[in-house]
């Protein structure tokens, strides 16, 4: 019963209590056409409503900013419906940017209702619910809702900028060909090493201006082989060390960072694999190929910041979830307690990078660098400095990445003037 | 918001508008109570400037007002000897322009509405069928002259009250059913 039919019930009791007291039949008799009209609502007030919905979605998964378009599609199939009105519960967080979520339609028994618009939004999961139907009588004095289940869900994962090849060094490599350098001499194209002639070396292998030198020796040119490694990306989702200014949220860009290195690992054939870090460990075991693009980019749609006491500092990372040796790129704004397990992860023996998206110049740059805030940025900029060389210093490889230049220019410029460390013992073929 | 044309809604309602102020005000004016009239101009010209002005949230709260004062006035103009016909008119017109207001409001607030043309004659047909009904039974009911004593009156309005609270009580069992 709505608001309506209360009005018109509330007047005529009035009216007619009103009349028995007044000792006037006319007053009563006023109140006959609401009555009836009244009557007719009941009397055509909407039965049970029985609608099947379908929902169909345009892809399962879009980057952001991509329109996507949603489809709903009820039947009735209970008895004709006076008034029904079908407003789509769109996912929060999607804009709709063409087409309408709500109807207004009359369907008799069998007969459909159908909507179509186009959302988009940010990165994320989304799911859809139901749909919300409302059917009244052809007064709209009574009415009677109900949610339709038309459950589907769309993923938009995050968008990814072109990577030129990582040079990076772990200190193992998989047994297959790639491009990473294998520390083990062999056929590639790199120099390695200079050795004694071997039985079976190709005379194209030996080096001329070495045994030119000595008498009784000939010397072959080794060069490096060339490898696919195991990389696993840790991105760091811990809310207190995200920086949220109006220009956005830093823990998006470290987002896009991690989805445009694992594009670009795996597209040199590597095994990589990912470890969200916040308020929990999520992770999509060490993969090749799409396939397992297609998971890092699930995942990444889904990552969120969060908090939980346990995960406060970086020490509970479970570094078995790499294999020994690997490469590890950890994606986050690098705070002072990170600093002791990123150095201790080296020493472990993983070849470590470090892509830090940089806090302070966000942060700043949404401030506009007032005067007041000079002297705590010149001291949160030391401070970061420090920690950065520190890092650099343990042989680890540290990009610091100021979000508003490409990330594919400043990796090529930082990892240009720190080349991959050369730790491992150098293993002849 | 919905601009689909509403060709009988929008000639039907300042027609039922008017009929029901003017009948009001004639009603009352004539037994001497022309002191309401301002009154009801006001609130006519405030109904159809929300409704020029696309407010039409605002036109239903005017509505419901004109209905409430459409009632009152009538009751009253009844206990001061006003010409029933009049009055019953006032009522019917006031009735008809609530709810034309009221369905008028529910099809703009939607952004699209299927067959919006079937949806209106339908919904005309049927307050027709009850703004009929309901003045011809009441003009009936006023030409009777009956004369009831007070148990009858007090069974009657007992019968009333009872019958109210049972469509109410069913109603709420029903739509906490659903």
């Amino acid at each position: 019963m709505t608001g309506r039919a209360t009005l018109l019930i509330a007047l005529v009791v009035a009216a007619f209590f009103l009349g028995l007291a007044a000792l006037n039949g006319g007053v009563i008799v006023l109140t006959i056409p609401l009555l009836i009209y009244l009557g007719l609502a009941l009397v055509r007030r909407p039965e049970a409503i029985r609608l099947t919905g379908k929902r169909t979605i345009g892809a399962d998964r879009i980057a952001v900013g991509e329109p996507i378009t949603v489809r709903l599609h009820l039947t009735n199939d209970g008895p004709p419906l006076g008034e029904l009105r079908v407003e789509d519960s769109v996912a929060p967080g999607l804009e709709v940017v063409a087409g309408q979520t709500q109807v207004l339609a009359s369907p008799a028994t069998g007969e459909s209702v159908s909507l179509e618009y186009s959302v988009r939004g940010g990165r994320g999961a989304y799911r859809f619910q139901y749909a919300l139907v409302t059917a009244l009588d052809d007064f709209g004095l009574f009415q009677r809702q109900a949610r339709i289940p038309t459950a589907a869900s769309v993923l938009i994962h995050p968008t990814t900028q072109k990577l030129r090849p990582i040079p990076i060094r772990p200190p193992r490599t998989r047994g297959f060909a790639g491009p990473i350098p294998a520390r083990q001499g062999g056929s590639g194209t790199d120099f390695f090493a200079v050795r004694e002639y071997q039985t079976g070396d190709r005379l194209r292998a030996v080096n001329w201006h070495v045994s030119a030198r000595h008498d009784d020796r000939i010397f072959s040119t080794v060069f490096e082989q060339e490898r696919i490694a195991d990389i696993g990306l840790i991105l760091d989702a811990r809310q207190q060390h995200d920086v949220r200014t109006t220009h956005g949220s830093l823990f998006e860009h470290s987002v896009q960072a991690t989805a445009s290195l694992a594009e670009a690992f795996l597209n040199a054939g590597n095994r990589v694999g990912l470890l969200v870090y916040g308020s929990g460990i999520e992770g999509v075991f060490p993969g090749y190929g799409r396939v397992q693009h297609n998971r890092l980019l699930r995942a990444l749609a889904r990552a969120a910041i969060g908090h939980h006491f346990v995960f406060e500092k970086l020490d509970r990372l479970p570094t078995r979830f790499f294999p020994a040796q690997s490469q590890i790129v950890f994606v986050g704004p690098l705070v002072n307690d990170d600093v002791p397990t990123l150095g201790r992860l080296r020493t472990l023996g993983y070849g470590v990078m470090v892509v830090s998206p940089d806090p302070i110049a966000f942060e700043m740059r949404a401030l506009g660098a007032p005067p007041r805030t000079q002297y705590a940025y010149r001291i949160a900029r030391a401070e970061r400095r420090l920690n950065l060389q520190t890092l650099s210093r343990r042989g680890v490889q540290v990009v610091d990445w100021d979000v508003a230049l490409p990330l594919d220019a400043v990796l090529r410029t930082a990892l240009a003037r720190q080349p991959a460390q050369r730790r491992s013992p150098m293993r002849m073929p | 918001m919905n601009a689909s044309p509403l060709h009988l809604t929008t000639r039907l309602l300042p027609a039922c508008m008017i009929a029901a102020l003017s009948a009001l005000s004639l009603g009352l004016a004539l037994r001497g109570a022309a002191i309401f009239v301002p009154l009801f101009v006001i609130l006519g010209v405030a109904w159809g400037y929300s409704r020029h002005r696309r407010q039409h949230g605002l036109a239903g709260i005017l509505a419901d007002l004109v209905l409430v004062v459409a009632m009152a006035g009538a009751a009253i103009g009844l206990l001061i000897g006003a010409l029933p016909a009049l009055m019953l008119l006032a009522v019917v017109m006031a009735l008809g322009t609530w709810d034309l207001t009221h369905f008028e409001r529910r099809l703009r607030a939607i952004a699209r509405v299927e067959r919006a043309g079937d949806l209106e004659r339908r919904h005309v047909r049927w307050l027709l069928v009850a703004v009929v009904c309901g003045s011809a039974i009441a003009s009936f009911a006023l030409a009777i002259r009956t004369t009831l004593g007070f148990g009858a009156m007090v069974a009657l309005g007992l019968l009333a009250a009872l019958a109210l609270s049972l469509t109410i009580s069913t109603l709420r069992r029903e739509s906490s059913g659903a």
